[in-house]
C-alpha cells in the first residue's frame, strides 16, 4: 500500500514537474512569440512610415509633374498667342503703310486738283486779250517753273497757207517778228499734228531750242502752239502735275484766247450776251 | 477760331490763291493777302502777324525790302519770314537769308513742302 502511495506521490510529483515544464516552456515561447509580434510589428510601422513618406513625396512629384506640364501648355499657349498678335501686328503695319501711301497719293491728287483749278479759275477768270495771254504766261511760270515762253498763234501767209505768229513772248525776244512754218519741226509740227511735244529738260542742247510745245486746240482743230524754251534754274524735269497742266492749257487755253478775241470787238457785257436773246 | 495769321505778300493773283488754297490745310490759321511789299507793310502795321510769306520778284517794293523792313521794325522784326521764289541762285538764297528771312523756297512750290516749313515756323505739331 505504501508503495502505492509513493508511487501515486511520484505521480502527483512528476505531473506537477511537468506541468511547471510545460508551462515554463509555454511562457516562454509566448514571451517569445510576443517579442518576435513585437519587433515584427516595429519592422511594419517603420515600413509603413518609410511607404507613407514614398507616398507623399510620389504625390508631390506628381502634382510637380502637373504644374509644369499646366506651365508648358501655358507657354505653348501663350506663343500661339504670341505668333497669332504677331501676324495681327504685321498685317496692322502692312495696312497702316497702305493707308500711309493712299493718304500720300491723295496728298499729291489734291495739289494735282488745287493747282488745276487755280489754273482753270484764273484763266477764265478774265476776257482781256492781253490779261489770258498772261496767265497762260503766269501758269507756267509759276506752276511748271518756266522761265522762257512763247505764245504763237495761227495765222496765213500771202498764199494763205497757215502759219505760226508769235502773240506772247516771256524771256524770249528772239521770236518776236518772226514767223514758224506749219510743219517745221518742232512747234509747227505741233502745230500739224495736234500732239504736244515735251523733251527732258537735261537733254536740251541751246536756250532757242523748245523743251515743250503744246497744241491750243479749239474744236478740234490747232489754233495755235504754246513754246517753253527754258525751265527755271532750279526745276530739271517734268512732273505728273506738269502734265495734266499742259493737257489742261491744250484744252481750255484755245478756248480763252479765242472767247477774248470776240469779247474785244463787243463794247460791253451786254452785247456779248446779246446773241443769246435769239436763242 | 484762328490762333495764327499769316501775311501773303505775293503780286501773282494765282500764286496767292494757290499758297491760300495750300495754307487751308493748316487748323487755325487765318491768312491776309498783299500784292506787294508796300502793300504788305501797311497790312502788316494793321494787326498782328505769326508769319510772313513773300515773293521777291515784285513791283513798287520786292521781297528783300521788305525783309529788310520788317527786321528793323521794332514791332515786327521778331516775325519769322518765308521767301517763296523764282530765283534759285544759291547767291539769292544767301541774300535773303542774310537779310533776315527764316525760310527759302523756290517755286514751283510743293504744298506739303511749304505746309511742313510753316508748321516749323509757326511750331505747330
Amino acid at each position: 500500500m505504501k508503495n502505492n502511495e509513493r508511487n501515486a506521490d511520484d505521480v502527483i510529483f512528476d505531473f506537477s514537474a511537468r506541468s511547471e515544464e510545460f508551462l515554463e516552456t509555454f511562457f516562454r515561447k509566448g514571451a517569445e512569440f510576443t517579442e518576435q509580434m513585437l519587433a515584427e510589428s516595429q519592422k511594419m510601422k517603420a515600413r509603413i512610415q518609410e511607404l507613407t513618406e514614398e507616398n507623399i513625396q510620389l504625390r508631390s512629384q506628381l502634382a510637380s509633374d502637373d504644374a509644369v506640364k499646366d506651365l508648358l501648355y501655358k507657354i505653348q499657349k501663350l506663343e500661339e498667342e504670341k505668333t497669332r498678335i504677331r501676324m495681327s501686328a504685321d498685317d496692322a503695319k502692312r495696312e497702316f503703310q497702305s493707308y500711309e501711301d493712299r493718304y500720300e497719293e491723295m496728298e499729291r491728287e489734291l495739289d494735282q486738283m488745287a493747282n488745276l483749278y487755280v489754273a482753270s479759275s484764273q484763266l477764265h477768270a478774265t476776257m482781256e486779250s492781253s490779261q489770258v495771254l498772261s496767265v497762260i504766261e503766269q501758269m507756267l511760270m509759276q506752276f511748271v517753273g518756266a522761265a522762257s515762253i512763247g505764245i504763237f498763234l495761227r495765222g496765213y501767209d500771202a498764199e494763205q497757207q497757215p502759219l505760226l505768229r508769235p502773240v506772247h513772248a516771256f524771256q524770249c525776244e528772239h521770236i518776236s517778228g518772226t514767223t514758224v512754218a506749219w510743219n517745221s519741226a518742232p512747234i509747227g509740227e505741233v502745230a500739224a499734228t495736234g500732239v504736244s511735244y515735251i523733251t527732258e529738260p537735261e537733254s536740251k542742247s541751246d536756250k532757242d531750242t523748245p523743251v515743250a510745245c503744246i497744241p491750243l486746240l479749239f474744236g478740234g482743230d490747232v489754233v495755235g502752239v504754246i513754246v517753253v524754251y527754258e525751265l527755271l534754274e532750279q526745276k530739271d524735269k517734268f512732273v505728273n502735275v506738269d502734265y495734266e497742266l499742259f493737257r489742261l492749257l491744250a484744252e481750255h487755253a484755245a478756248s480763252a484766247i479765242i472767247g477774248s478775241g470776240l469779247y474785244a470787238r463787243t463794247d460791253s457785257v451786254a452785247a456779248a450776251l446779246d446773241c443769246f436773246d435769239s436763242l | 477760331m484762328a490762333q495764327y495769321t499769316c501775311l501773303i505778300v505775293e503780286d501773282s493773283p494765282m500764286m496767292r490763291q494757290l499758297i491760300v488754297f495750300a495754307l487751308g490745310r493748316i487748323r487755325n490759321l487765318k491768312v491776309v493777302e498783299a500784292d506787294d511789299g508796300v502793300d504788305g507793310l501797311k497790312k502788316l502795321a494793321s494787326g498782328k502777324f505769326d508769319l510772313v510769306i513773300t515773293d521777291i520778284n515784285m513791283p513798287i517794293m520786292d521781297g528783300l525790302k521788305l525783309v529788310k523792313r520788317i527786321r528793323s521794325d521794332a514791332v515786327h522784326k521778331d516775325v519769322p519770314i518765308m521767301i517763296i521764289t523764282t530765283e534759285g541762285a544759291a547767291e539769292d538764297r544767301q541774300r535773303a537769308l542774310q537779310l533776315g528771312a527764316n525760310e527759302y523756297v523756290t517755286k514751283p512750290i510743293q504744298a506739303p513742302q511749304v505746309i511742313s516749313k510753316v508748321k516749323e515756323l509757326l511750331k505747330i505739331q
